[in-house]
Formats: C-alpha cells, sequence, structure tokens
C-alpha cells in the first residue's frame, strides 16, 4: 500500500515551492509525500518500469513548472493525479502511434509481440482492468484505484481528497458496478 | 491487516468477479532504490532546464475593443483626445469655405473657438470628436507599449463598471 510518505502539510509545500530560495525543498517534500502513489497509479497505465519512469520524470516536471496555476479548487493530490494521468495517456496515444507506424513499415510492433507471447493470465486480465478504468469518470477512477489497488481505508481518502466517506463509498461502488459490467461486455467471465 | 480484509470482503459482496481477479494480481516491482534516487533524478533535469517565460497572452477582438475603449477612456488620454479634437475641429471649421452664416465661428479667433468647445464639451457629439481625433491619431501607439498589463487591467475594469448597457451595444 501506497501511503503518503510525510506528515507535512500540502499548503506548507506549496508556499515553499512559491519562493525560489525553498523551491527546491518543497519539490522534494512534494515528491517524498506523493511520488509512490502516483508511479503506481502510472505504471498500472503504462506496465513497463521505464515507460512509468519516463511518465513520472515528465509528470513532476511538468508539476514543478506549472505549480503557479494551482489554484487550490481541487485537492493538491486530486490535480498531481490528473496531470499523472494525463501524461501516461499522451504516452500511450504515442505508443500507439509509433505502433501503426512499424506495422506500416513492416515491421510487428512490441507491443503485438508481447501480447502474442502474453498467456490470458493476470498480465492481459490487468490490462483489460486498466482498459475499464479508463472508461470511468475521473473520480470514480482515482476512488477505485485508491481503494482496490492501495487499500486505502475511507477516512484517509476522504482527508486526502476532501470528499465525505459516503460519497466516496457510492464512488467505489459505481465504479465496481462499471468495470464488472464491462467485463461481462467483452466476455472475460471466465477467471 | 485488518484493513485489508475490510477492502476484500466489500469487494467480494459488491463484485465477485472483481475479487478474484485481484487474487490473480501479480505483483510488479521497481528496481531497488528506485524512490530514494528519484528526486535527485528529476531535479537535475529541472535544474538545466531555462526558467519559463511568461507569454503575453493572444488578445482575442473584445479584448482588443476594450482594451481600445479603455485607453480612450482613461481620463489623462480623454482629455488629451478631447483637447486635440477640438483643436481640430475648431481647425475645420476655420478654415472651411463658405458664407459666414453657416459658420457658427465665423468672426471668432482660433483661441476663442477652442476655449469656447473646452467648456461646452458635452455638447458636441462623441462620435465626431472620436472621428476627427482618429483621423489624425494612430491608436496602436496608445495602446502599445507605454502602458503596462497592471494599468489596462485596472483601466478595463473601470471602465466596464462605469458603462452602461446602451454603451455597450453601442460598442458592439
Amino acid at each position: 500500500m501506497q501511503t503518503p510518505r510525510t506528515d507535512i502539510s500540502d499548503e506548507n509545500i506549496l508556499q515553499l515551492l512559491q519562493n525560489q530560495s525553498s523551491a527546491e525543498h518543497g519539490f522534494r517534500l512534494l515528491m517524498q509525500k506523493y511520488q509512490e502513489q502516483l508511479y503506481w497509479v502510472v505504471r498500472r497505465m503504462v506496465q513497463e518500469h521505464d515507460d512509468a519512469n519516463d511518465v513520472i520524470q515528465n509528470c513532476f516536471i511538468k508539476v514543478f513548472r506549472s505549480i503557479h496555476t494551482f489554484e487550490g479548487k481541487s485537492k493538491l493530490y486530486t490535480w498531481l493525479y490528473r496531470i499523472a494521468t494525463n501524461e501516461a495517456i499522451t504516452f500511450l496515444s504515442q505508443k500507439k502511434r509509433k505502433a501503426t507506424n512499424y506495422i506500416e513499415d513492416g515491421e510487428l510492433p512490441l507491443a503485438n509481440q508481447l501480447r502474442a507471447e502474453e498467456s490470458v493470465d493476470g498480465d492481459a486480465l490487468e490490462q483489460r482492468l486498466q482498459e475499464a478504468l479508463q472508461q470511468l469518470p475521473e473520480k470514480q477512477r482515482l476512488v477505485f484505484e485508491m481503494r482496490y489497488y492501495d487499500e486505502t481505508p475511507y477516512e484517509e481518502m476522504s482527508e486526502l481528497l476532501d470528499t465525505s466517506v459516503g460519497a466516496l463509498k457510492a464512488s467505489y461502488h459505481h465504479a465496481v458496478k462499471k468495470i464488472e459490467t464491462y467485463f461481462r461486455a467483452i466476455e472475460i467471465g471466465e477467471l | 491487516m485488518k484493513n485489508r480484509e475490510d477492502v476484500n470482503k466489500e469487494l467480494q459482496a459488491l463484485s465477485p468477479l472483481l475479487a478474484k481477479l485481484k487474487e490473480k494480481q501479480t505483483p510488479l516491482e521497481v528496481p531497488e532504490n528506485y524512490f530514494h534516487a528519484l528526486p535527485d533524478q528529476i531535479w537535475e533535469q529541472i535544474k538545466l532546464m531555462p526558467q519559463p517565460e511568461r507569454t503575453k497572452p493572444q488578445l482575442g477582438w473584445w479584448e482588443r475593443l476594450m482594451n481600445g475603449a479603455s485607453v480612450l477612456l482613461r481620463p489623462r488620454i480623454a482629455i488629451g483626445v478631447a483637447t486635440f479634437a477640438i483643436l481640430v475641429i475648431a481647425g475645420i471649421f476655420m478654415l472651411k469655405p463658405g458664407s459666414d452664416s453657416e459658420n457658427p465661428f465665423s468672426g471668432l479667433s482660433g483661441e476663442e473657438v477652442t476655449a469656447y468647445m473646452s467648456e461646452n464639451i458635452h455638447e458636441f457629439d462623441t462620435e465626431l470628436l472620436i472621428k476627427a481625433a482618429s483621423v489624425y491619431q494612430d491608436w496602436s501607439l496608445m495602446s502599445g507599449s507605454e502602458f503596462n498589463e497592471e494599468e489596462v487591467d485596472q483601466l478595463l475594469k473601470e471602465v466596464l463598471k462605469d458603462l452602461d448597457d446602451e454603451i455597450l451595444e453601442e460598442l458592439l
């Protein structure tokens, strides 16, 4: 389970980041607090560690360069999560485009090679699960990931996302039902 | 541990299918010390990057119009424009050929005409004054670099506050 690794508040981190002389310290605290959670969000989406590493580095660079645009309308983690997932989606689209180009060039794309080798086991199902997750609204996806993968208690989630426990439970339940429907629709019922 | 049990029980009740899938999950791994080294790696990249420049946003037609209006309606500029327009109009009237009876300023000196117009500026059609001034003035010079963004923003706010619907309709 990945929980925030530092007790320092988001407000303090933001204050440090706003000031040029303390920006590095603030940035390191920000990473210490959220890097693992965000890494795993990205890793589950892109699967390979090297890819996740590229994405997470781009993500944090983007965060640092645009932190002044964070208006505090949402919780900091929600904002970070959005940047991380957007980066991962961009990465996946670029990868897909490259793969298409390889096909046009007559080469078998790496992704297809890997897919051809994998058996219908955990990895393939995980891939389907990620596809299903992409169909969910952002908040439901975020809540699902925190509960299903990170096993975050609702109370902790509530603090992190500034949402009531009841609303979080409802979001999670909806997400689970939608994913199940997605799985049933593509007939992956035999586990 | 208790929390894990709670999560799994909850999932089992909601969707046995997903609960089964969760059991089958193969744990992903990361290289040793990866999270320890990551902040340094990223910070090194950030240090090498040029500081982001804050570019001036491109203005839309409405902003350009309102900027022009705000500059035009700014008290200092407005007085300048009005004075300039008075001089132009006075000049036009003074030099205009035609009978003396058609020219209300006939027989008056340039200074007298200017003084009259300054005192009775409210009676002159604003549009006429603007048109007269715009013959000689290049507005782009006024909306250029001599006003910083803050001044223009402030002016815009003031102008928008003061403008009534009728004037806005006319502007549009």
